[in-house]
């Protein structure tokens, strides 16, 4: 888990790898962007990229996946990591529908793909409306 | 709040609004352990009150964190709710609710149920929820 300090306003969320990431994830981020005050669309979206995250992130991290998640008016952000290194790049990978591309890239208003102090991927993502 | 490596953690600004993120959780991890509907109403209203304790008395006055410690098995989910406020009241003082009912009531809902309160290091409910246990509407 990240030794970076919670901000006041951010909740964290760690789930041993496996298959309770994505129902866990998917209802967190949900009702985050919900008190954010996105409209439908754009909390759909949230919920989409969590579902992605939940999917590909187990391979990728040790023991557990580890996200933070941040909320203004109608803005969210993310922060998955710890990852292995190469582990943010993946999770940014294409979709396996043709022509789809990466959803998290299409979807996100921001993407950043970051490293911490001990050398692991941090992927960061930021969605709004209005934007 | 540190737990093995199959637990889901929380943490949370201690705000009335997230309270319900908690109960989203909980309910579908005590569906996925095996308990009936009726039982996972329950879980989700004793875990609310115990975390309405933390949002209400903890940080008198401040917004402090909310730590929920999530641990699913077959047949039973353990939850654990837990503060750093003061904890400097007697055990069950500290989280008194306004009615005197919140306390009672999570004993009543969980199967097993334990409250550690320690001075100036915060307060921990932890309570555990059965598959298959009598609800309190078939008791």
């Amino acid at each position: 888990m990240s030794t970076t300090p919670l901000q006041a306003d951010e909740t964290a969320v760690s789930v041993a790898s496996g298959p309770l990431v994505g129902p866990v994830l998917r209802r967190v981020v949900g009702m985050l962007a919900a008190r954010a005050k996105l409209p439908l669309d754009r909390l759909d979206d949230a919920v989409l990229i969590a579902d992605v995250v939940a999917a590909r992130a187990s391979a990728y991290a040790s023991e557990a996946v580890h996200v933070r998640v941040g909320t203004a008016e109608r803005e969210l952000w993310l922060s998955i990591g710890p990852l292995t290194p190469g582990g943010a790049k993946a999770l940014l990978g294409e979709s396996p529908v043709p022509d789809v591309g990466s959803v998290i890239v299409k979807l996100a208003d921001e993407v950043h793909v970051d490293t911490d102090d001990a050398g692991d991927d941090v992927l960061r993502l930021r969605l709004s409306y209005g934007s | 709040m540190h737990g093995t490596a199959d637990d889901i953690c929380l943490s949370l600004p201690a705000r009335a609004e997230h309270i319900a993120v908690v109960r989203q959780v909980v309910g579908s991890l005590a569906g996925s352990s095996g308990i009936d509907p009726p039982g996972v109403d329950d879980a989700k209203l004793a875990v609310t009150e115990a975390c309405t304790n933390v949002v209400r008395h903890a940080y008198r006055g401040t917004i402090g964190r909310l730590h929920v410690l999530l641990r699913p098995a077959t047949d039973r989910l353990l939850v654990v709710v837990r503060d750093e406020g003061d904890g400097t009241a007697a055990p069950g003082e500290g989280h008194a609710d306004s009615a005197g009912l919140g306390l009672p009531l999570m004993r009543s809902l969980a199967q097993e149920f334990e409250l550690l309160d320690v001075p100036g290091d915060g307060t921990e409910v932890r309570m555990a929820f059965h598959a298959g246990a009598d609800t309190l509407e078939a008791a």
